[in-house]
């Protein structure tokens, strides 16, 4: 222990010593390590932090815990639950202590009745009422509702309020608790406040307010959802009672679900319904994590993060490493007065590890610094809605220690072991003797470059395909011109609107948009374009045989007369949507070409007929009247599947609507206008956004966004890092080889000579690295397979592309050190050394 | 007659040869050399005679190519570094001509260096046996200070109570003398004779005639070879000549 104080104590003297090299080092590895903290930070925030409740670990997330705010009518889903099919698992469960289920709403309209006090719209938890038992919460005031709060429907208005929005909305005042508040119109009472920290069970998203789920009519409006089994809306968490797994917790959830299809619960489905999920399993998971639909979004990009990070953290090694070759040189002397008066290697070695592993603890805590910065701008990725539990924690830190410690010894350990192989006699005899061995000794750091240039190829050819595939993704041709729309969506419902109303809506609202300055036409739909909202149904097309439902599956939407022209599909045959197609027409369907290629084998449908394989729809064929051109409507990144168009006249429950408007100009400047026009149609129609398409586009690419920009940044760190080490090792190589340079110049080489020698072994290092870094590239291309779009992992341009770069950054950088090379003048150098 | 337990080094037929790319070099030929525990032995012959790699070799800091050696009656030419370490550490104290002072340490600490690698050492002790060696060489008044704030003779100084401190078997001096002006390397061939006084076994290496009279015995080399004094004038003459 004594030992290691003084090596410490030694080391710290070391560093500060030489102030140019700990800065340079410390600098280095706080841009590696800092960038490593920062991408662990988020992963940590996203995917590993335990929700602040009473044992999380015991908590187990029922369902697909990336579904969050997912809503499903129709078939009953078993990833997401209806609430008879909760009650069902909560009542006959023997492996959970309590299961709660919630559900959030995003658009909660609160009204505190104080005149200085402005309604804003809030996300809250519709929750079961034991959901604050099962987490194991208290209340910071008042109380949390519990099981007799949520019995009857609409019979107990309580509401709990979040810490953070009770601080800032009502300033932490306990005088709150008791009085009553509207949410979305309707009274409720605040009965207490959540806790500090707990900002609920979904990860990413802060709730304002928790309200029993027996509320959910009164706040998800003109929706009756409880007592439905077609309506899937609810993820479910449940606590395992002592001594029972997660495995076994699996196996009795879906023994009670083939129970309750067996039960009072089958017999509430159709025969559809039960042929569609009799043999679905319900799938568990760690639940202590909380629940979260980024988590599905950006697990793998973040991985893949963490990947590109540990090569950028290890050019950096390589850097520091050859700075510490570089100092070892001159410390041979030391090193053979250490061996000489009986140290053995061993202890030597701990010395020298000591010393890296502190110069990579101040590296780290820089790099945690600077990881501060690089948190804000990863958690843009996110959008600006999600707030994440960035506070570092012993996670954090302990990755950020350990991260120092490995990369401590790596750096540390070959220099080390290289230093300690001094020849003890000549070294204590003759320093400059020692000197000869420089060259030699500093193979390595070349041989540890040419490595550092394959690890950048490595890193810039990733990014180089990922940016490649942004671009693909974002440039592709989406079968209609996304830079001239402008969406919005409504909800009807909520506002009281029957469907009968809503299509009179429909029609008022797009006639006012169409006298709406720089609105050039208008239309509407039920889904529209990338708003986030889809249908699917299982169809039947004569002619067309498949044993298996699922592969008689199309896309559908709903859409208003002119729909085709306005958002600019072009339709190839036939005709497009009109407003003849009314409730009481004959029943009419546009169908894309992937849908002519997929159930028509090609040949032109137009004229023939299909039906919707439910009940209501089986006897009511559906004529073909156009075929518009396959388009992207809901990702860029899926292949454009089959898709039918029908009237939105003559569906019988729209039960949204969404609104796209033709512009004439910038479609920005006229978002504005389009939510003034639908405010006077209705002021109190809940408007759920208004946007730009072209922005909508980007919004559903931005992961791969996301990924790419970091990917690239990170890249042109790698870059750095490795010009810096070879500028680094050419200017050793050349200020050790001063009296060789005087010499060659005194037999007469020129200036250009020496230059293009010394340019010369730079780019031998480089041509070594591509060497390696070729195949190596080409094959951690195969990993970003699934992450490519429209190009191979080998794409030849972004391989080429890179090539070029790397070796013309890395010229530049052998350059400086042979230009200075070049000025050696000889008389000068012959008498150096 | 010397009583073999009186031996600390003994040498046999001892060869060193250096190999470079084309180049056999012939450093030490069949040396037969023993040093009796408190024996005060100069080594001594011109510039490249061997006399520095014999040092280097009885300090097992270099190994023999063949021959013997017995350092306190146990052969010691095949050891395993770390063994070799640990004799090194505390059976031989050096002394260099260049000092070898580590100039991030300061004059306490390099006298304690030696120290710090033995195992178990509690540092009381250690503090008492670096005062000890630095009030013996008289520096104990520069603690803290650090080599470039020392003389040459203060520096060599350090360097033998670095050699003390751990107190060796044997003090082996490389050219001690080397990097000083006369009253410096007097002082220190004074310290030396001091040591030695009170029963210290030293072997020194020097050129120097002057101070080579201050030791018990005196060993001639000659080509890698142990002379006898008469020889040695002789050979010497014939070079010259």
């Amino acid at each position: 222990m004594n030992g290691l104080i003084q090596d410490i104590r030694y080391a710290l003297r070391q560093l500060r010593k030489n102030p140019g090299f700990t800065a340079v080092a410390v600098t280095t590895l706080a841009l590696g390590i800092g960038a490593n903290t920062a991408i662990f930070t988020v992963v940590n925030a996203l995917l590993l932090k335990m929700l602040p409740v009473t044992s999380p670990q015991r908590l187990i997330a029922v369902g697909d815990p990336t579904n969050v705010n997912a809503e499903s009518s129709g078939t009953p889903q078993t990833d997401i639950f209806s609430y008879p099919l909760y009650k069902e698992l909560r009542d006959s469960n023997s492996v959970f202590s309590g299961l709660c289920a919630a559900a959030s709403d995003h658009h909660i309209e609160v009204e505190t009745g104080e005149e200085q006090s402005a309604n804003e719209s809030v996300t809250g938890r519709m929750a079961s009422g034991n959901y604050f038992n099962v987490l194991g919460v208290q209340p910071a005031a008042g109380r949390l509702f519990s099981s007799s709060d949520d019995r009857d429907e609409n019979a107990n208005p309580v509401v709990v309020l979040g810490y953070d929005y009770w601080q800032r909305k009502f300033a932490g005042s306990s005088s709150v608790i008791g009085k009553d508040v509207r949410l979305n119109g309707f009274p409720f009472t605040v009965i207490g406040v959540a806790p500090a920290g707990f900002e609920g069970d979904v990860v990413g998203e802060r709730m304002a307010l928790f309200v029993p789920l027996s509320m959910q009519p009164e706040i998800v409006r003109g929706r009756h959802w409880r007592n439905s089994p077609h309506v899937s809306w609810l993820l479910l968490i449940g606590r395992l009672k002592p001594g029972i797994t997660p495995a076994q917790a699996e196996a009795n959830l879906n023994l009670v679900f083939q129970q309750a299809l067996r039960g009072n619960y089958g017999a509430t489905l159709t025969a559809d319904d039960m042929r569609e999920i009799r043999d679905n399993r319900i799938a568990v998971s760690l639940g202590g994590v909380g629940l979260s639909d980024l988590r599905g979004d950006y697990r793998t990009s973040l991985l893949l993060l963490m990947g590109i990070v540990g090569l950028v953290l290890l050019i950096a090694c390589v850097n520091v490493a050859n700075l510490l070759f570089a100092r070892a040189s001159r410390r041979n002397r030391e090193i053979a007065i250490r061996l000489a008066i009986g140290a053995n290697r061993g202890r030597l070695l701990r010395q020298f590890l000591s010393e890296s592993i502190l110069l990579a603890l101040l590296g780290g805590g820089a790099g945690s610094l600077l990881a501060i910065w690089g948190v804000r701008l990863l958690v843009g990725m996110f959008g600006s809605g999600t707030i994440l539990p960035l506070a570092p924690d012993w996670r954090v830190l302990a990755f950020t220690t350990g991260v120092s410690v490995i990369a401590g010894i790596l750096f540390g350990l070959f220099p080390a072991l290289q230093t300690l192989r001094v020849h003890v006699s000549p070294a204590l005899k003759d320093a400059g003797r020692a000197t000869a061995e420089k060259s030699s000794r500093f193979g390595l750091g070349k041989g540890l470059i040419a490595g550092q240039i394959a690890l950048s190829l490595l890193v810039l050819f990733s990014a180089g395909l990922l940016l490649r595939s942004l671009q693909n993704l974002l440039k592709q041709d989406l079968g209609y011109d996304r830079t001239r729309l402008v969406i919005a969506r409504v909800d009807a419902v909520s506002a009281g609107y029957t469907s009968e109303k809503m299509k009179q809506l429909a029609e008022q609202l797009v006639a006012r948009l169409r006298n709406t300055p720089g609105v050039r036409a208008a239309t509407y739909s039920k889904n529209g374009l990338f708003s986030g909202s889809q249908s699917a149904k299982e169809i039947i097309v004569p002619g067309f045989n498949t044993d298996n439902p699922d592969d008689r599956i199309a896309t559908t939407d709903n859409v208003g007369p002119d729909y085709f022209r306005v958002v600019g599909m072009h339709v190839v045959a036939g005709r497009g949507i009109e407003a003849r197609d009314t409730e009481t027409s004959a029943r009419v369907a546009v169908v894309n070409e992937a849908m002519v290629k997929y159930f028509f084998s090609g040949q032109n449908p137009v004229g023939r007929q299909f039906t919707i394989d439910d009940p209501d729809s089986r006897d009511k064929p559906i004529t073909v009247v156009g075929i518009s051109h396959d388009a992207k409507v809901n990702s860029l990144r899926d292949p454009v599947k089959p898709r039918i168009y029908l009237p939105f006249q003559q569906i019988p429950d729209p039960r949204q609507i969404v609104l796209e408007a033709q512009v004439a100009g910038s479609p920005s400047a006229v978002v504005s206008n389009v939510l003034g026009q639908i405010k006077a149609t209705d002021s109190h129609l809940p408007i759920r956004f208004v946007n730009t398409l072209d922005q909508l586009v980007n919004d559903s690419a931005a992961s791969s966004t996301a990924l790419a920009k970091l990917s690239g940044f990170l890249a042109g760190l790698a870059l750095l890092l490795a010009c810096v080490g070879l500028y680094g090792v050419m200017s050793y190589t050349v200020a050790g080889r001063t009296r060789e340079m005087g010499v060659r110049m005194a037999l007469g080489a020129r200036r250009s000579d020496v230059m293009a020698m010394i340019v010369r072994e730079a780019m031998l290092l480089v041509a070594a690295g591509l060497i390696v870094g070729v195949p190596l590239a080409l094959l951690g291309g195969r990993v970003l397979n699934s992450f490519l779009f429209g190009l191979k992992t080998t794409d030849p341009l972004s391989l080429i592309t890179v090539l070029l770069l790397l070796t013309t950054v890395a010229v530049l950088a052998g350059l400086i050190p042979a230009r200075r090379a070049a000025k050696v003048d000889p008389m000068v150098a012959l008498r150096y050394e | 007659m010397m009583q073999p337990g009186d031996v600390l080094i003994q040498i046999e037929d001892l060869t060193k040869v250096f190999y470079t790319d084309e180049i056999e070099t012939h450093a030490l030929s069949g040396v037969h050399l023993a040093v009796n525990k408190g024996e005060y032995v100069a080594m001594s012959g011109p510039s490249g005679c061997g006399k520095s790699t014999l040092l280097s070799i009885i300090g097992l800091l270099d190994t023999p190519t063949a021959g013997r050696y017995f350092l306190n009656g146990k052969p010691v030419e095949n050891l395993d570094f770390a063994e070799r370490a640990r004799i090194r550490n505390q059976e031989i104290g050096f002394i260099f001509q260049s000092f070898n002072l580590i100039g991030d340490l300061t004059v306490y600490e390099n006298v304690e260096l030696p120290l710090t690698y033995r195992q178990r050492m509690p540092s009381a002790e250690r503090k008492k046996r670096v005062m000890e060696a630095l009030e013996r060489v008289g520096m104990a008044h520069r603690l803290r200070h650090y080599p470039s704030q020392l003389s040459g003779g203060q520096q060599q100084r350090v360097a033998v109570a670095r050699a003390l401190a751990g107190h060796p078997s044997i003090l082996l001096a490389d050219e001690p003398t080397g990097n000083l002006d006369s009253r410096n390397g007097e002082a220190v061939m004074e310290l030396l004779a001091n040591l030695h006084k009170d029963g210290a076994t030293i072997c020194m290496v020097t050129h120097d005639p002057r101070f080579a009279k201050h030791a018990q015995r005196e060993v001639h080399l000659f080509d890698g070879k142990v002379v006898a004094e008469e020889e040695l004038k002789k050979l010497m003459a014939e070079v010259q000549v």
